[in-house]
């Protein structure tokens, strides 16, 4: 089989299960799922050590998810599972492709230019995000020289609130950004 | 000359006993250089949105006799931090990306952004990322995917904010060649005083002095009374 084939072949049944673990409601399909996002992500970093680095923020992300479900409602559902495994999935499936290449072949308006436009707006609020949370804790260490105990934990605490704020200013800001170019609507 | 803006009594706050904006009037005309002039939280920012329609506020705002966002292709904007606006992985994808999304060819949208690069003196880093260059060549990126709309009126908040003495020149000497009515907010008073031929100067949301560029922003007294010396 021609790699280029074999290769699309592995992106859609990637795609495939990313979107089977975002609908199934059997737990066993979510796990299921799981694994196979945590297999396509080690098979794409030689380094075990960057491996698990590169899981850190989306299971940072997925635990706040988790935190907020038990707050809320006192149980915990496999939300936080789906979305790491179909953050896995989604991000293998589609590693390589350059998002700024398909744009031009999508008709404007059209569900393909959706997609992109989405893939593309999130990679760049993702590296926003980023930026402010780093800032934020260069800040922090300035600021607060104990970084646990309640000084520091208070700090990191604002440190948070202040991300979320900037975050919102950010996507508010990039949002009218787009719009105004005629994107993003 | 026609009237590009129009904006009648309009008032806005972000909280309803604080208003930002109380009872702005303002009219340009096609061709104008216009400098909103004001210092920190006077509402020039909040002013500009309410012109692009991003903003509701109460009162009347027309853009060419229409309402702001009818007249959305006609109109470009530079916000103050260019990363609001370019996010493609090079700026020459940045600059095209409006013009495909208008049924622009590829080809010819890359040409067109090539030309708008050019312009604003960035042809050598068309292939790179806008966060690898340094601010006031993302400030200048970000009027070159303005400048390739071919708008009619452009809108800059703040350009010089956080620009370096010849970033500033440079941006100084790109907007003097532009052809297109030019509508500036900013509180550098050397540049605006330099950049546009009227002045229009706010003090807590109110317009406290509307004239010529050159003189207003020479009036000491009036400098004071909007929080600029």
């Amino acid at each position: 089989m021609p790699e280029r084939l074999s290769k699309s072949l592995g992106r859609v049944a990637l795609a495939a299960a990313a979107v089977a673990g975002a609908l199934a409601s059997q737990p066993a399909v979510v796990w299921g799922a799981l694994a196979a996002g945590l297999a396509a992500h080690a098979g794409a970093h030689r380094k075990r050590r960057g491996a698990a680095a590169g899981l850190i923020p989306i299971v940072l992300f997925a635990g706040t998810l988790a935190a907020l479900e038990w707050a809320g409602r006192g149980r915990v559902s496999l939300l936080g599972v789906r979305t790491v495994a179909v953050f896995l999935l989604s991000r293998a499936a589609l590693a390589g492709l350059s998002g700024a290449r398909l744009l031009p072949a999508c008709r404007p308006g059209s569900l393909g230019q959706r997609a992109v436009m989405f893939g593309l707006f999130t990679a760049h609020f993702a590296w926003v995000l980023g930026e402010e949370a780093r800032r934020l804790l260069i800040a922090r260490r300035l600021a607060a020289p104990r970084r646990v105990g309640s000084g520091g934990f208070r700090s990191l605490e604002w440190a948070l609130v202040g991300l979320f704020q900037r975050a919102l200013t950010r996507a508010e800001r990039f949002y009218a950004g787009q719009w105004l170019r005629g994107l993003g609507q | 000359m026609s009237l590009v803006i129009e904006a009648q009594e309009i008032s806005f706050g972000y909280e309803a006993e604080r208003p930002v904006l109380r009872g702005i009037r303002l009219q340009v005309r096609a061709g104008e250089r216009v400098a909103i002039v004001g210092g920190n939280g006077a509402g020039k920012s909040t002013l500009l949105w309410c012109l692009l329609g991003l903003h509701r506020p109460s009162g009347v705002v027309r853009l060419f006799g229409v309402p702001p966002a009818a007249a959305r292709e006609r109109v470009g904007v530079v916000f103050q931090n260019p990363e609001d606006q370019l996010f493609m992985p090079t700026i020459l994808e940045d600059v095209a990306l409006p013009l495909y999304n208008r049924g622009l060819p590829r080809q010819a949208a890359l040409a067109r952004a090539r030309e708008a690069l050019a312009a604003v003196g960035l042809e050598g880093e068309a292939d790179r990322p806008a966060r690898r260059l340094s601010l006031g060549q993302r400030k200048r990126a970000a009027i070159a995917a303005a400048l390739a709309m071919r708008p009619e009126l452009l809108l800059m908040d703040e350009p010089t904010a956080e620009l370096d003495g010849r970033s500033v020149r440079q941006l100084g000497a790109l907007l003097e060649a532009l052809e297109v009515t030019l509508v500036m907010t900013g509180h550098d008073v050397e540049f605006l005083r330099r950049a546009a031929r009227r002045a229009v100067m706010l003090e807590a949301g109110a317009v406290i002095a509307d004239g010529p560029a050159g003189q207003l922003l020479s009036d000491a007294g009036l400098l004071e009374r909007a929080g600029l010396r």
